[in-house]
């Protein structure tokens, strides 16, 4: 038992219990939180910058394991700006995937909950009437008297049709924060506002049902009023913008018929299917072979034209990263410790994990013995130290690494970085917690 | 496919080839034969000498080819027995009438079959929406409260319950009868309600419990996290992307009920006084209807042989990625 004590993983029945319980206490708040009833106004906000797109402000999202509170997402603040590609690196459990999925509400319930903080999205959502219906347009024709509705042989107003072929709806601008967002109201901007690409290809597609059904689904449920013939039209066109050769052939096939490149391909058929403004790679291309990889990051290059959108793509690959991104942005255990423009962090690394991080990337000139690695492990989750998380493995380490978590010290206008090594440059009195 | 079922057709036959020998070796090794047994105790009291019954039982049996016990004379009446059981002749029950053993079977099936088939829809209607509620609020007040009912139901042998419910129900408060069919049919379903109840209840734990598990597999399966991302409903996810995927190991499991379907739930018959096939051929056995045991027997293992089979079938008809046969 003595021997049990001195172990820091260790947990007495006592506070395993106790841990139970302010668990099952938490995990009930933030899901009623997610279950209520809200209106929009109570997740309206304002963005701090026009240009962006995404803002994560102070994002807080916890995991309430059997273990304690494991603090995955720890803080993490950065913006997308409209129409750019954002890159989040880090290592594999730095909390990049989960910042993603926080942003999408599709965090591992109901353990994982967000827990604080705000993730403004500039949103275009559908208006509403009082009793919370759509409100639709409806076709218009001049006559003598000016315009009037225009109506069908029985009478009706005629909703006005889009080029897909569903009806029109007044839309209203309307920057959401996320994390307060009630799950309901979340749906209407999953996979028509925001889209999302995951790691596993393989896994990712529902085996029994055809590539067809999983793709007209997404088409009914967010382009109302469509027919069965158009969702087709419109899935099969997808599927040859994302360049599947045989678009027909390929509706009507199985997932296990695929390969992992043309499931991924699929995977951003139905990611694209709905025009979305944001496009969430989650390590789009970590299963797949080299070439394979190479056509997909080429793929999501070109479709990000085509919509017009922004992509926030998330990989432990700074190859990947360098060669897509705009703006980088470096994670480390659950906090942001530094971003810039991918200039920024390639050209002048400034966070010894960066530097760290760039040199452990295997190079083709030039010839090493050894490759290199950052020594030392990650901190264990549960509980953190208090002082910069990386101050044990750090080898530039300073005396006033001993003290609080340090704050972001703005190196240049696109440059941040949260280390006490760059205290004197600081260009302006900007570093905040 | 075709093929497939072929080939696993004639596989069947050996398989059932091999059953036969097994029961029919160890229903002749059984003490007693109720024919014999009769047949004695009717000539005896009617003042016959011994061992002039003995004679004449010799000479009868000897058309059944039940005469010798020794091994070559159980090989013997076991290839009489199949030789007639391969022109459809199953053999005569001495027990029930003097009658074909098919014709008893064929009667007293569709008795346990319409009380087997009424309780199993009655539990996968409630078992497996409520396994599915249970894994959606897992850990929840109805997760909790199911499954500590679910095992009680478990824990229960039938006779016990049956008889505790008799007690209750029947003895004490006079709701419902003891036992048997009764006349006309809301009397049947005023007489069956006990014994549907007691058979729901022993088997929906299991079922609950099985659809709960897969369902919980699922969901946290990556495709349904594809589905929430896009924007699915809570409903549409569980009960199209999750339901067809649980349904996988489901199907498989319903179709290994055939047996027991068909061929009934001897202990809950018995103490309802059913007058079913499980029933039946308890008595049957007990008192040495060698050719109703044997024949009752064999209807189970080909019944088992069509079930597994049709669980294969059936995984290749809900699941798109398995081919059978290749």
């Amino acid at each position: 038992m003595a021997a049990n004590k001195d172990n820091k993983h260790y947990i007495s029945r006592s506070e395993s219990r106790a841990i139970a319980r302010e668990n099952s206490k938490a995990i009930r708040y933030y899901e009623q939180r997610k279950k209520r009833k809200a209106k929009p106004d109570e997740y309206t906000t304002q963005m701090q910058d026009d240009n962006n797109i995404v803002e994560f402000d102070d994002l807080h999202t916890y995991f309430f394991s059997d273990a304690g509170t494991v603090k995955a997402v720890n803080g993490v603040s950065f913006s997308i700006p409209a129409g750019s590609t954002v890159g989040v690196v880090g290592e594999s459990g730095c909390g990049k995937s989960v910042t993603s999925l926080s942003l999408m509400q599709l965090v591992q319930a109901p353990s994982g909950q967000i827990v604080s903080g705000s993730i403004r999205f500039k949103a275009s959502l559908f208006k509403r009437d009082e009793k919370g219906k759509k409100i639709p347009v409806y076709e218009m024709e001049d006559d003598e008297y000016g315009k009037r509705f225009k109506l069908d042989e029985k009478g009706k107003k005629i909703i006005k049709k889009n080029e897909l072929g569903g009806n029109v709806y007044e839309m209203e601008d309307r920057v959401v924060d996320i994390a307060k967002m009630p799950t309901e109201a979340m749906r209407s901007i999953r996979g028509r506002e925001i889209a999302m690409i995951f790691q596993e290809p393989m896994t990712s597609l529902n085996p029994v049902f055809t590539i067809g059904n999983q793709l007209d689904e997404v088409g009914y449920l967010h382009i109302e009023g469509i027919s069965k013939k158009q969702v087709k039209a419109h899935s099969i066109e997808m599927l040859k913008m994302v360049g599947i050769a045989d678009p027909e052939g390929v509706y009507k096939k199985f997932p296990h018929e695929l390969s992992g490149g043309m499931r991924q391909r699929v995977m951003i058929a139905i990611a694209l299917l709905c025009n979305p403004k944001l496009i969430i790679a989650d390590e789009p291309t970590t299963a797949l072979d080299v070439t394979i990889q190479a056509q997909i990051l080429d793929l999501l290059r070109e479709i990000k034209h085509k919509i017009n959108g922004s992509i926030m793509l998330i990989t432990h690959d700074l190859g990947v990263v360098a060669e897509m991104a705009d703006y980088v942005v470096v994670m480390y255990a659950g906090k942001v410790i530094e971003m810039g423009t991918a200039e920024d962090i390639f050209d002048h690394p400034m966070h010894p994990y960066t530097i760290g991080l760039q040199k452990s990337k295997p190079t083709v000139d030039g010839e090493v013995d050894k490759l290199y690695c950052i020594p030392g492990f990650v901190p264990n989750p549960i509980d953190m130290p208090d002082y910069c998380y990386f101050r044990d493995r750090c080898e530039m380490c300073k005396e006033k690494c001993a003290g609080a978590y340090p704050g972001y010290v703005q190196v240049s206008p696109t440059h941040k970085v949260a280390c006490y090594l760059y205290e004197d440059t600081k260009e302006d009195g900007n570093g905040k917690d | 496919m075709v093929k497939y079922v072929i080939k696993r057709i004639l596989l069947a036959l050996l398989i059932l080839f091999g059953v036969s020998i097994i029961l029919y070796v160890l229903i002749r090794m059984m003490p007693n034969n109720y024919f014999a047994d009769q047949y004695k105790l009717t000539r005896a009291n009617a003042g016959i000498p011994q061992e002039v019954i003995d004679a004449e039982l010799t000479e009868i049996l000897k058309q059944y080819g039940l005469d010798n016990n020794s091994f070559g004379g159980i090989l013997k009446g076991y290839f009489m027995w199949l030789g007639k059981f391969l022109t459809g002749d199953m053999g005569i029950s001495f027990k029930y009438g003097n009658r074909p053993v098919q014709d008893v079977i064929g009667q007293y099936m569709w008795i346990s079959f319409g009380i087997s088939f009424v309780a199993l829809l009655l539990e996968m209607v409630i078992a497996i929406p409520l396994g599915i509620k249970c894994a959606v609020n897992q850990y929840g007040k109805l997760d909790y409260v199911a499954t500590v009912l679910c095992m009680v139901g478990i824990a229960f042998p039938s006779f016990f319950l049956g008889n505790l419910f008799i007690k209750w129900f029947a003895v004490d408060l006079g709701w419902f009868e003891t036992g048997g069919l009764g006349n006309g049919f809301f009397d049947m379903i005023w007489h069956l309600i006990l014994p549907m109840s007691v058979m729901v209840i022993l088997n929906i734990g299991g079922l609950m419990r099985y659809t709960r598990t897969n369902t919980l597999e699922v969901l946290n399966a990556d495709y349904i996290r594809t589905a929430r991302a896009k924007g699915l409903s809570e409903g549409k996810v569980v009960y199209k992307h999750v339901f067809r995927n649980t349904m996988i190991p489901l199907v498989t499991q319903l179709s290994f009920t055939l047996p027991s379907l068909f061929g009934g739930a001897m202990i809950t018959e018995e103490i309802f006084a059913l007058p079913g096939i499980g029933q039946i051929a308890y008595h049957g056995l007990l008192e040495g209807d060698i050719f109703l045991a044997m024949g009752y027997n064999m209807f189970l293992a080909v019944l088992t042989v069509i079930g597994v089979l049709l669980a294969d079938i059936m995984y290749a008809v809900v699941d798109p990625r398995i081919k059978l046969g290749s």
